[in-house]
């Protein structure tokens, strides 16, 4: 006689077990009642298990997700496109406003030469060596060049009728560098980081309020 | 199978078709009717909505499951607020996770998340010496033999203390058993789900279900009961 199979029972009553061990099974309860009456209480347990009484829940189980904070998704969403807007802009206006500060002798030359050209052709030349820095001219004082400075933009003009004015009217070099900067295109860059930083944490709250929903 | 005619081919056929009938349907594994197969296609349509985060269809989704999960839970931890938590707990857990769910079977998926919580609050309980010490996973368990005179275990199904022996005997198996018996005994999900579900090999599965069913074979026939006649 074979041995009981009685570990099998289960998986084999349950169809579990692969075909040739079914067919062992098969042959070994042909012949053994033992197995068999063995097979047929687990088969009644499985039953009885099965007829267990369904417990209900006191509440409902299913949480709330999509009423209580469904408009945070797009709020998410916005915030975070907005925040990377916020970041680009704010590169680009640092790029320009750095630009714009390490350029600044040319900006204020650009603005003398514009002065320049109002004053009149002849007035070329001596922005030119101004810019160059070809004719320097030692100031006292900021104030002092500004005044030299102010003056020289109001000689321009005679001296647009006589080339030699042009040696007395052309203001020194640092009197140009002292000059009040020309005035900012746009709001500051620290505006945007400002905006994208706000922009972000919004992004982040919403997020992690709805990832605790 | 030969014939019926013999006694012991009638019992060997008479144990295969009850279990089937028992199980048949509750997998959908031996056939699909048009509606289960609509049904399916539904919840198929259900979990894509919710996977793109669409959280009305994943509510109708949990709300096809969640009592039957906490059926499942109850009868590991016992019914009550501690279950109801772990349910709803493995929903949010599930509507987190739900981009990542890569499976067939949602059910089987929230199963999974509630039934290892439930372990593990299980074995919370018995660290902290609230529950007994469960016995050894290994532990050989025997079989007892019934006693002459008593009620067969077939007419049992509708007695209400056979149904408690069953639960306290359930209740005192390890937790990994219980599951195990229980997702199979009632829930209806194969060796290979049981397996996914609870992280275990198949092999395991099958012996965590024989012994579980076993323990509550051994505790009815040590209240009298015998087994149907071999």
């Amino acid at each position: 006689m074979q041995q009981h199979v009685r570990d099998d029972l289960s998986a084999y009553l349950d169809g579990a077990l692969a075909s040739a061990d079914r067919a062992l099974v098969d042959d070994h309860l042909a012949a053994c009642a033992a197995c068999r009456a063995a097979a047929a209480e687990l088969s009644a347990t499985a039953r009885l298990i099965a007829a267990l009484p369904r417990p209900d829940p006191s509440r409902r189980l299913v949480p709330s997700l999509e009423t209580r904070f469904a408009w945070l998704r797009p709020v998410r969403s916005l915030s975070a496109v907005l925040a990377g807007v916020f970041v680009l802009v704010f590169m680009a206006s640092a790029t320009l406003d750095t630009g714009w500060r390490m350029g600044g002798g040319r900006a204020g030359g650009s603005a003398q030469t514009t002065s320049s050209r109002e004053a009149g052709p002849a007035a070329a030349p001596q922005a030119t060596a101004l810019d160059r820095g070809a004719v320097p001219a030692p100031a006292a004082s900021p104030t002092i060049a500004l005044q030299e400075q102010g003056r020289s933009t109001a000689f321009a003009s005679p001296a647009a009728t006589g080339s030699g004015a042009r040696a007395e009217v052309a203001p020194p070099a640092d009197a140009v560098r002292a000059a009040p900067e020309p005035p900012r295109i746009g709001p500051s860059p620290w505006l945007w980081l400002g905006l994208a930083a706000v922009s972000g944490i919004l992004a982040l709250v919403a997020h992690r309020r709805l990832r605790a929903v | 199978m030969g014939s019926s005619s013999s006694p012991i081919t009638t019992t060997r056929f008479r144990c295969s078709s009850a279990t089937r009938q028992l199980y048949r349907g509750k997998g959908g594994k031996d056939f699909e009717t048009p509606k289960a197969e609509g049904s399916r296609r539904a919840s198929d349509d259900r979990i894509e909505r919710a996977r793109r985060g669409d959280a009305r269809a994943f509510e109708a989704l949990l709300a096809e499951h969640a009592d039957g999960v906490y059926a499942h839970v109850a009868r590991i931890l016992g019914p009550g607020g501690e279950a109801e938590d772990v349910v709803q707990d493995a929903c949010v857990s599930a509507w987190r996770s739900i981009s990542s769910f890569q499976g067939t079977s949602f059910r089987a998926w929230l199963f999974r998340i509630a039934t290892n919580r439930a372990i593990d609050i299980v074995r919370a309980r018995r660290r902290r010496g609230e529950l007994p010490l469960e016995p050894a996973q290994d532990e050989v368990v025997t079989w007892a033999e019934p006693v002459a005179g008593g009620p067969d275990l077939d007419d049992l199904a509708a007695d209400r203390e056979a149904v408690r022996v069953v639960e306290e005997a359930l209740g005192g198996i390890p937790a990994e058993q219980r599951a195990a018996v229980l997702l199979r005994d009632v829930e209806g999900f194969d060796y290979e789900e049981i397996a996914r579900i609870t992280g275990a090999e198949v092999g395991t599965v099958k012996s965590r279900i024989h012994r579980g069913r076993l323990a509550a074979r051994n505790a009815l026939v040590a209240r009298g009961w015998r087994g149907p006649a071999g």
